[in-house]
Formats: C-alpha cells, sequence, structure tokens
C-alpha cells in the first residue's frame, strides 16, 4: 500500500512537472492548486500535534522535576508569551485591516458616484445621500480621544484629517465628492500612522519585541558573527602548507583575498582581474562538476525513492 | 516544444537512461563484478572514526542538519545505517541531532533497523535522537552544546548544509571529535575541508552507502549514474564544439544553428534536473 501511494504520488508530480498547463485544452492548474492547498493543510495540522508533543514532553520534564526541568519551564514560558503575543497582534491587525478596507471601499464608492452619477434604481443626489452618510458613520467609528501609549501628534493629525473629512460633508451635494474622497485618504494614512504607534507603544508589542529582537534575532546574530573567528582559525589550520596541494591552495587564497582589498592593487594592478579569472574560471568548473555531479545522483536517488528500489529509511 | 513545458530531448534522454540501466542494466552490460568501486579516504574513514570514538569511550554523532526529505537525505540514510550498526557492535551510543519532525522519524527507524540487524534492538536509545530546532543558528547553537556536554568521539555531517556548516565542523574540532563530513553544497565543501579530518564531495554522498554496504541496488545506481555523467558529458563536448565552431563559422551555419537550437533543451533538463 505505501509503495502504491508513493508511487501515485510521485507519478502525479513527474507528470504535473512535464505537461504543460493546458494539454489538450484541459487546464489542470486549479486543481493543482487544491491538491497543493491539501498538502499545505495536512502540514498545517502537524503543528497541533508539535504542541501537545512539546507539552508533554516538557511538561512531564517539569512535573517531575527531571535534570531540565528550568530551561524546559523557560521553553513553555516563551512559548506561551509568544503565543499570546502574535495572536494578539494578528486580532488587532485584523480589526485595524477592516478600518483600512472600509476607507478603501468608501473611496471606491464615492468615486463611481462621482463618475457615474445615479442609476436606474437610484438618482444621483439619493446615491450621494448614501454615500456622504457611510461617510459619517465610518467618521464616528474611528478613535475620539488619543490612547495614553500613542504619540499625541500622530492623533492631532487624525483629528485634523477627521475635520477636514466633516467639513467636506457638511456641504453635502455631488460636487464635492471627490473632495471627500481625498479627504477619505488623508484619515486612512493618518490612521494608519496613528494606529502604528499605538501598536508600537503597546505592552503586547513589548513582550513581542522583547523576545524576538531582544533574544531572539539577537542570538542568532551572535551565532552567525562567531562564524567570522571561526572562519580565521579554519583557515590558519587550512593554508599550513604541507604539501603541494595545501601549497596550491593557499597561493589561490592568497591571490583572492589580495585581490578583493585595495591593499592588493596597490601592490599590482593586476590583481584584481587574475582573482576575478580563480573565481569564474577554475572555481566555477569545480562547482559546476560538483553541482552536476551531485545532480544526476539526486536525480536518481530520486527516481528509486519514487519506485521504491530503495529502503534505507527502514523496511516499509 | 509544442506546448510541452519540461519534456524537452534533453530530459527525456536523461530520463530514459536512467530508467533503461535501472530496468534493463544488461542493456548496458552491467554485471556486479564489473563494476569497480574506487578507494575514498573520506568513505574509509567513516568505519575508523566510528572506531576510534569507540576505542575513546566517547559517544558518535550524526547529523543531517537541515537537511529535508528528500534524495540527499535518502544517500546520506546509507551511511546512517553503516554508522548506527557498528555503534551497535562496538556497544557505544550514536546521537543524532535533529532538525526536522519528518527527518527525524526517517532517521529513528533507520537507525532501529540497524541495530535489529545486529540482534541489538534493545540497544536503542530513544533519547539520543534529539530535536534541537528547525532554525538554522539556532540549531547550530544546540549541536554546539551537545557535542561539548556529551564529550562526542566522532562526528558525521552528512546532508545540505549552509552557512550552520563552519559553525557545526569546529564545534567538533572543539571537543577533538574525528569527523567525517559530506555535502552536495559546493560552497560549504571548502570549510569541510578545512575544518573536518575527510570530507565527501558532491555524488561522493550517494556513493558511500554503496561503497560501505555492496548493496545491490546501490551498485545498480553507481553504475547507472557513471553512464548518464558520460552521455553528459558527451553533451558538453557537443555544445563546445559547436560553440567553437560557431565562433569561427559564424552562427549562421546550419548545422551549427540547428545543433544550438537543440542544446539549451538538454541544458534546460539537466539544470532542472
Amino acid at each position: 500500500m505505501i509503495r502504491l501511494v508513493t508511487f501515485l504520488g510521485g507519478f502525479y508530480f513527474f507528470l504535473e512537472f512535464l505537461l504543460p498547463t493546458e494539454f489538450f485544452g484541459f487546464s489542470f492548474a486549479p486543481y493543482h492548486e487544491y491538491i497543493t492547498n491539501g498538502i499545505i493543510t495536512v502540514g498545517v495540522a502537524a503543528i497541533g500535534l508539535g504542541l501537545i508533543s512539546i507539552l508533554r514532553v516538557h511538561g512531564t520534564r517539569i512535573l517531575k522535576v527531571s535534570p531540565g526541568w528550568f530551561p524546559s519551564t523557560l521553553l513553555l514560558l516563551s512559548m506561551f508569551a509568544m503565543i499570546f503575543a502574535t495572536g494578539n497582534e494578528a486580532i488587532l491587525d485584523r480589526n485595524d485591516a477592516k478600518l483600512y478596507e472600509r476607507a478603501a471601499l468608501l473611496r471606491e464608492f464615492a468615486t463611481l458616484v462621482a463618475k457615474d452619477g445615479g442609476t436606474a434604481e437610484l438618482s444621483a443626489e439619493a446615491r450621494t445621500t448614501i454615500a456622504l452618510e457611510a461617510v459619517e458613520t465610518f467618521i464616528q467609528e474611528l478613535p475620539t480621544s488619543a490612547e495614553p501609549e500613542a504619540d499625541q501628534s500622530a492623533f492631532q493629525e487624525l483629528v485634523v484629517a477627521k475635520t477636514e473629512l466633516q467639513r467636506r460633508i457638511d456641504s453635502g451635494s455631488r460636487e464635492t465628492l471627490p473632495g471627500v474622497n481625498e479627504g477619505l485618504a488623508q484619515v486612512a494614512t493618518a490612521l494608519r500612522a496613528y494606529k502604528t504607534t499605538v501598536r508600537e507603544a503597546s505592552s503586547n508589542r513589548k513582550v513581542y519585541n522583547l523576545l524576538y529582537q531582544g533574544l531572539w534575532t539577537a542570538l542568532a546574530a551572535a551565532m552567525f558573527s562567531l562564524l567570522g573567528f571561526y572562519i580565521a582559525a579554519a583557515a590558519y589550520r587550512a593554508f599550513r602548507v604541507r604539501s603541494v596541494e595545501s601549497a596550491l591552495m593557499m597561493g589561490a587564497a592568497v591571490i583572492v583575498m589580495l585581490g578583493q582589498i585595495p591593499f592588493g592593487v596597490w601592490l599590482y594592478e593586476g590583481l584584481p582581474a587574475l582573482r576575478s579569472w580563480f573565481l569564474s574560471v577554475p572555481s566555477s568548473a569545480a562547482f559546476r562538476a560538483i553541482r552536476l555531479g551531485a545532480g544526476v545522483a539526486a536525480l536518481l536517488m530520486a527516481i528509486r525513492m519514487w519506485l521504491c528500489l530503495d529502503r534505507k529509511g527502514g523496511k516499509a | 516544444m509544442n506546448g510541452l513545458e519540461h519534456a524537452t530531448p534533453g530530459a527525456l534522454l536523461l530520463l530514459a537512461i536512467l530508467l533503461s540501466a535501472l530496468f534493463w542494466p544488461k542493456l548496458w552490460r552491467y554485471h556486479r563484478d564489473t563494476v569497480v568501486l574506487r578507494r575514498i579516504p573520506g568513505i574509509d574513514a567513516i568505519e575508523a572514526a566510528v572506531a576510534r570514538a569507540a576505542e575513546l569511550g566517547r559517544p558518535a554523532s550524526f547529523t543531517t542538519s537541515l537537511t529535508a526529505l528528500g534524495p540527499v537525505l535518502y544517500g546520506s540514510l546509507g551511511v546512517l545505517r553503516f554508522v548506527a550498526q557498528k555503534c551497535a557492535q562496538y556497544r557505544n551510543r550514536l546521537l543524532l541531532p535533529q532538525s526536522a519532525p519528518d527527518v527525524m522519524a526517517v532517521c529513528d527507524q533507520a537507525v532501529a533497523d540497524s541495530y535489529r540487524s545486529v540482534g541489538r534492538l534493545n540497544a536503542v536509545r530513544p533519547a539520543d535522537t534529539v530535536f534541537l530546532t528547525d532554525t538554522q543558528f539556532a540549531f547550530a547553537a544546540g549541536y554546539m552544546g551537545l557535542l561539548q556536554r556529551e564529550n562526542v568521539g566522532a562526528a558525521f555531517l552528512f546532508g545540505d548544509f549552509a552557512a550552520e556548516s563552519l559553525i557545526l565542523a569546529e564545534a567538533g574540532q572543539a571537543v577533538d571529535a574525528m569527523q567525517v563530513a559530506a555535502t552536495t553544497s559546493p560552497e560549504q565543501v571548502a570549510f569541510f575541508v578545512c575544518a573536518t579530518d575527510a570530507t565527501l564531495i558532491g555524488e561522493e554522498l550517494f556513493a558511500a552507502s554503496g561503497y560501505l554496504g555492496r548493496d545491490e541496488e546501490d551498485m545498480k545506481a553507481l553504475f547507472v549514474q557513471d553512464r548518464a555523467k558520460l552521455a553528459l558529458l558527451v553533451l558538453v563536448i557537443v555544445g563546445v564544439l559547436l560553440e567553437t565552431g560557431a565562433s569561427i563559422f559564424g552562427y549562421e551555419s546550419g548545422l551549427i544553428q540547428r545543433g544550438l537550437q537543440w542544446m539549451p533543451s538538454f541544458g534546460g533538463a539537466i539544470v532542472a534536473s
């Protein structure tokens, strides 16, 4: 059964790779999207399993006070803090997006009314009134007072934009609709700026920033920066001339390194060109040979996996 | 190509060579005894490294780093099975730092099978398969910590690697572990050459399991690989001759023009593969 499913799955993707998007007038693209979405869905379900697994493994360790209970506690605390912070952020984002979307829709409607006038069912005046009333309702839903942690100047800009929009609505004619449209754009921009300041100053964002920017990014950068020291240490070991090959390697490396820096040009102006030749001719040829050989071997391994000729992962 | 997207002559030719050699090896005069495996110092070092770790009474470790399920991982599994069998025979621990749940399940199964094959299934220690993380540098940090804490005597780095390669290799150096690395990423080969005791380059990763296990399917695969590479070599030479001819006689010459029109489809197939 496993072999059959593997073969059919492989056969599907094999054909998907070979056949055109439209084959004898039949377009497979929409179905392919369904299938790939299905695969993604299965993957997403694994997140839930992962959460359960983490809670089981680390929860047991904490409850039994087994060795490593303290890092496990930190892990679970960080996980819940991050889930809370990002979940909350997503909800706020969705609420804000609804407001921006409404502003965009209202602008679209105002443009349409200004351009087309009335329809068979509704006169131009009636449509204008509906548009202006909708804009007025939108204004009423906007924040009326600044949140304590927000940037006050951003709120003032929103108030100015709101007042200006209200003034344009109050004139109440179809001719003012382009002005209302412009006012809506200003309100949307000011609202976005204000919401950004509110969000940046929120305790939710502070938790997120502390964990992600303050810890995660900084720790990853620290690990990456270790590479600089490791490269120096590895280069020292590699460049000790003990054989003809290591002498060749060192010679090539010295030329490439000197060709990369201004000091090299000062020594000999042909060094950058020599460096480029080393990288684009011998080095590039070696890279291609490795890629070609590995590519053929990988293709063959893929075929063996597809046809279940290889069972190194365990007996199926 | 008349609407067909990747079904170029190159792709079909490559596929025909690979499939015909896999299913009708006699068509290509395959015989197990005629396949000569060249000695590769890196592969010989694998057994030496496991034995050294056992002698020192220190565990061995095998990582595929961030390699996802795919041909490279399956190529590495042959070596993992060999290393696990040897560890089981020498009654030594084998640590498996992991970065992906699906890969972890496959590696776990391969190790269990290997221990079972030498009659030591009860010696498998599930706690030695450690899930670290799927994030590059966090994985590197976890791996460094693991090697330091467990004082690993032999470290095997097989698979696809990126910027973390040197960090992993230096972690092994720091605990004086004998290290064997194999990667298909040309950019990382230089780092491994500098920082490990033996390095398998590119396709040698796939050849290693055939060399170690002498399994019929592996031997056949090595044979097929060679024939496919021969076909590619011929294509490269034809391409070079056509381009050289074009630079001498001009691109308008009928034969050269036709040849050069066909070449990209072959080249495209190779790149796609």
